[in-house]
């Protein structure tokens, strides 16, 4: 999900680059060399993937992933989703160019919180856990990304209250689908890559 | 979706020829008055402005509405949303009412996108996608995210073409999505299948690269030259972006 350009008034949209320009600075500076075709092939992974269509009655929609980025990137997810989301609406023209900064921090920061619990609350614990785990978390990562969403809307004052609404009531199903593939991605890797989760990246290869 | 704006990189105009660090600082500026618009007809005029800049840069009128027709589409429920008002409790429980301004709000809002949708063919379009970058990283932009995006933006095809196979794949036997509990274990080893290929991938592409003497930073020979007439250009443009703003808030209103 991101909000368009045009929408949001100039304060929200400084806003949002300040708090993810500070974001992004602060974890790249931990970043080593090795992480970088890791983050950025995985990346272009996570941008495809988010591209599959679902139909769903009349109208086919797309996966967020921005719950299952943070699971497997950690708090690497929120460099991840910005750089994502700049290619889509540069390169590809989806989504707000000015608003890039307050879309970064609605997908980035529920990712990374979501990232972060996972890796906490996962460890030695059974795959059936960990699945439901992912699920519970990922509905959350939505939930969290459209209320920080209708809060940018409601930044530009009374008259985006409706919208605002019913950007939060859209996502109600969108919560169940992300659960639903995020458990599925989840049982499935603890089958065929099992090190991918958990502990992601750092101890593996090189 | 619209691949191929990389493919207008390559031709000859003033916006292509303009120093692709300053193109960006101009066009940002210029980006940032468009969102800063607040009445009709100043942002006609934005609009006529970025119309004006993409027809210099080389892109056809068609090109650009082709995009921007879709911007509209997808804004189109402001149109109903905005001018609602619902008001809960007191009397009555529910009471919808409507509203002129939402309507003139939702028409302000689509103008202002579509308006920026066009100012991003000239100021994105006009060079390859490593010279917008390098562009970047001159203007302080860590390399890191840089190569970051060099990365994802190649591996983004590779992964393109994966997944229509695995589509391929799918229909041929006889898959048909569906919302259902066994169409979801389906995407999920689909989804899955690319993140474990990717993540093998990428250590062999770490390891390939360390061979090569990667050490995190990637050298070229180019070095940027800046005449004064991209300085010139890069005056004009801010001077235009401050004249929209000041018109905004002073008569167009």
């Amino acid at each position: 999900m991101h909000l368009a350009d045009g929408v949001l008034p100039i304060p929200t949209l400084v806003g949002g680059f300040a708090i993810s320009g500070a974001w992004i600075a602060a974890s790249a500076r931990n970043l080593a060399a090795e992480d970088m075709p890791r983050i950025g092939v995985m990346s272009a992974a996570f941008f495809v993937a988010s591209l599959l269509p679902i139909p769903l009655g009349p109208v086919s929609v797309h996966f967020l992933l921005h719950g299952l980025v943070g699971i497997i990137l950690g708090g690497r997810a929120f460099i991840a989703i910005s750089l994502g989301l700049a290619l889509q609406a540069l390169q590809f023209g989806h989504g707000g160019v000015a608003s890039l900064g307050v879309n970064a921090c609605l997908m980035g920061i529920p990712a990374c919180l979501v990232g972060w619990a996972y890796q906490g609350l996962a460890r030695e614990k059974s795959a059936r856990f960990r699945a439901g785990l992912a699920a519970l978390l990922t509905a959350f990562a939505v939930a969290l990304s459209a209320i920080l969403a209708a809060l940018a809307l409601l930044s530009g004052g009374e008259s985006f209250r409706e919208v605002a609404a019913a950007l939060l009531i859209a996502h109600v199903p969108i919560m169940a689908i992300e659960a639903a593939v995020a458990a599925s991605v989840v049982s499935f890797l603890q089958k065929v890559k099992p090190e991918m989760l958990g502990c992601p990246l750092e101890s593996a290869g090189s | 979706m619209d691949i191929r704006l990389e493919s207008h990189s390559t031709l000859e105009s003033p916006v292509h020829r303009w120093d692709p660090a300053l193109k960006m600082v101009g066009f940002g500026l210029f980006i940032l008055a468009l969102a800063a618009l607040l009445h009709v007809h100043a942002i006609l005029m934005g609009m006529a402005a970025s119309i004006l800049l993409a027809r210099a840069a080389g892109f056809s009128l068609t090109q650009v509405a082709s995009r921007v027709k879709w911007i509209f589409f997808l804004l189109l429920p402001l149109y109903l949303l905005l001018p609602l008002r619902v008001t809960l409790g007191g009397d009555t429980p529910i009471v919808v009412g409507w509203s002129k301004e939402g309507l003139v709000l939702a028409g302000v809002i689509s103008l202002r996108a579509m308006a920026i949708a066009v100012a991003i063919f000239p100021m994105w379009g006009t060079a390859p996608l490593h010279v917008s970058l390098r562009a970047l990283s001159a203007l302080g932009v860590p390399d890191v995210l840089v190569q970051l995006v060099l990365f994802t933006y190649r591996y983004l095809f590779v992964y393109f073409d994966q997944f229509h196979r695995m589509r391929l794949a799918l229909a041929a036997r006889g898959f048909s999505p569906g919302v259902d509990a066994r169409s979801f274990r389906v995407y999920g080893s689909q989804v899955g299948m690319l993140l474990v290929t990717s993540y093998e991938q990428a250590e062999r592409v770490l390891a390939a690269m360390k061979s090569r003497g990667y050490d995190g930073r990637i050298r070229t020979l180019e070095t940027p030259k800046r005449e004064l007439s991209d300085w010139g250009k890069l005056v004009l443009l801010a001077a235009l972006s401050t004249l929209l703003v000041i018109g905004d808030r002073l008569w167009l209103g």
